[in-house]
């Protein structure tokens, strides 16, 4: 399947969800599998933000907590942790500081390190490490401590 | 042969190699902007990356990102198509560093004739004929006259540190060049505070015509027929043809032998184009040559069966040319339809097209990557489409093309097709007697 194709469907079944109690949506197709997960605390819908410039944040009220999108402002390789010493490895849950190293793009063998631009905790890792990822994809959605 | 090629390119340009590629067999990423995330040329690649956002600079022209798409997509070359990085020459050395091969000609070769002084010089060396000037920058009227006596009258008097046309002078004779000079320098020292001048020979009413040339890396060279380009505005052309009403064979043969000199002069390797002006005595003079594929190329390939993006993925991949076609089948002509309002100083109409009915029918082409319910981003240039017509000879291209434009509904914006219909109408064009001034004299646009 297509990153386009799994995107849009994605986008589906997530619109299905909402205004639901459903958990969990898994879609298979073929050899393709999709598992859609809500996330506890994630009843509301996040805005999306405009990508541009480095981790353009997209904070908009949403109930209580402010939901922000990181995304790529590069093209290249998603790594996870970033040399020589700077660990970053953030999971899911996990709560981050502003300007904390969530993990780096790779482009022409240069790290460009992703850093989260609030405070608050990894509502959703949408990349895996060594994933390619394009400009404007998002990486992170960061639930902002009020 | 190549594995995947990465496109560097947006529009029309990006699906023609894009079906280039298809029928080579040769897998396809196309990178694009946000806004061209969903264009007609993302979806019939491959693969698609975004490289950056709406503007060109931070997208179309962002090599980092470029370069970066062509490593993770695992892309062995890179097609610029035209515009943006096509004639880069920084750009192509980045590839060469990367280990990806850009399909054009090399580094050296583009840096060569991005030089316009650089360019004249080695086609003088070479015996490709220039525009006849002065070798220096002239401080002196004596000087000055000697000169133009040399190369005769009329000559255009130009600031050696001038551009824009400012402190640009033609005169007819003597008396007006010793009274010019001295303006000349006064204005481009007011303008420039330099007050040399260049003089070079005026040509009154010249002809753009063009060769496409082809040349493989063991240094053979093709010339194509050649390219009428002269209906054209402030150098941007509208409509060009091949043959050209102008050109017999004789000429065609010692303009297509330049062409070849002048390619080979830069050991120019896949696909080119010499551009030439023409004087009313077939006299004919070197002004650039373009190191890439050119929107026009379509009507060379109407009047030679030759697939010229075919051709240049082939040569920059290392294979010797295929068979030369020197003489044209017939005739095509191709108009650039531009989301326009020529009616308002070519006012470009962004905005959503509503009605898209493509012509068609004997004789009939037409390259576009645009569609009803496409909205044409303010980012980029305004074409819309080529529609391109052949036919036995140049009557029935004409007769092809204007019932083709008169097909062609286009709704939401303005386009250039009623221009091109009132082109097709002229006496003069249709007689094949016109120059780069027709626009301005024949249409008052």
């Amino acid at each position: 399947m297509r990153f386009k194709d799994a995107e849009k469907k994605i986008k589906e079944l997530a619109s299905a969800m909402k205004d639901t109690d459903i958990q969990e949506i898994e879609y298979a197709s073929g050899s393709n599998n999709i598992l859609v997960v809500r996330m506890p605390d994630n009843k509301e819908e996040t805005a999306a933000a405009e990508p541009g410039k480095e981790q353009a944040r997209g904070p908009e009220e949403s109930g209580e907590k402010k939901k922000v999108t990181v995304y790529s402002h590069s093209v290249g390789i998603y790594r996870d942790v970033v040399p020589p010493s700077r660990k970053a490895s953030v999971r899911s849950g996990q709560k981050v500081d502003k300007g904390e190293v969530l993990g780096a793009v790779e482009s022409m063998k240069i790290m460009k390190e992703i850093l989260a631009p609030v405070s608050g905790r990894i509502a959703v890792k949408l990349i895996k490490n060594n994933d390619s990822v394009q400009y404007g994809q998002e990486l992170f959605e960061i639930e902002e401590s009020v | 042969m190549f594995k995947k090629i990465l496109i560097a390119n947006r529009g029309e340009i990006a699906l023609r190699i894009i079906r280039a590629c298809k029928e080579l067999g040769i897998k396809t990423v196309v990178i694009h902007s946000q806004v061209d995330g969903n264009s007609f040329a993302t979806r019939n690649a491959d693969e698609s990356i975004c490289v950056g956002a709406d503007p060109a600079s931070e997208s179309y022209l962002n090599m980092a990102n470029i370069i970066s798409a062509a490593e993770i997509s695992g892309a062995d070359a890179i097609h610029p198509g035209y515009g943006f990085l096509a004639e880069n020459s920084h750009f192509a050395e980045i590839c060469e560093t990367c280990g990806i091969k850009f399909i054009g000609p090399s580094k050296e070769a583009i840096l060569s004739m991005g030089d316009k002084a650089r360019a004249r010089e080695i086609m003088d060396r070479e015996g490709v004929p220039i525009i006849p000037g002065s070798k220096t920058i002239l401080n002196k009227v004596e000087k000055a006259v000697r000169v133009a006596k040399k190369i005769g009258y009329p000559v255009i008097l130009k600031a050696a540190a001038g551009g824009g046309g400012k402190g640009m002078r033609i005169v007819e004779d003597e008396e007006s060049l010793r009274k010019g000079f001295v303006s000349a320098q006064n204005e481009a020292k007011k303008a420039f505070s330099k007050g040399g001048i260049y003089i070079e020979k005026y040509l009154k009413a010249p002809r753009h015509i063009e060769f496409q040339i082809s040349a493989d890396k063991k240094g053979n060279v093709h010339y194509f027929p050649e390219r009428e380009c002269s209906i054209q505005r402030k150098h941007q052309k509208l409509i060009e043809e091949s043959p050209s009403p102008a050109v017999n064979m004789k000429l065609r043969k010692r303009m297509g032998k330049a062409a070849i000199r002048a390619a080979k002069s830069i050991n120019y390797v896949t696909v080119g184009t010499v551009e030439f002006l023409v004087d009313e005595n077939e006299n004919f003079y070197f002004m650039e040559m373009n190191t890439r594929i050119q929107v026009e190329h379509p009507v060379s390939e109407e009047v030679t069966g030759v697939d010229l993006v075919k051709e240049q993925i082939r040569l920059a991949a290392g294979e010797e040319l295929s068979p030369g076609h020197v003489e044209p089948y017939g005739h095509a002509i191709e108009c650039r339809i531009n989301a326009e309002d020529h009616t308002r100083d070519f006012m470009p109409s962004a905005g959503l097209i509503t009605v898209f009915n493509l012509p068609g029918g004997p004789g009939i082409r037409v390259d576009t990557a645009v569609h009803a319910g496409y909205e044409i981003p303010a980012y980029y240039d305004s074409m819309i489409a080529k529609v391109i017509s052949h036919g036995s000879d140049r009557e029935e291209a004409i007769a092809r093309m204007r019932r083709a434009l008169n097909e062609f509904e286009i709704g939401g914006v303005s386009t250039t097709i009623p221009f091109h219909i009132e082109v097709l109408k002229n006496k003069k064009f249709l007689k094949g007697s016109f120059n780069t001034h027709f626009i301005q004299d024949e249409m008052s646009l």
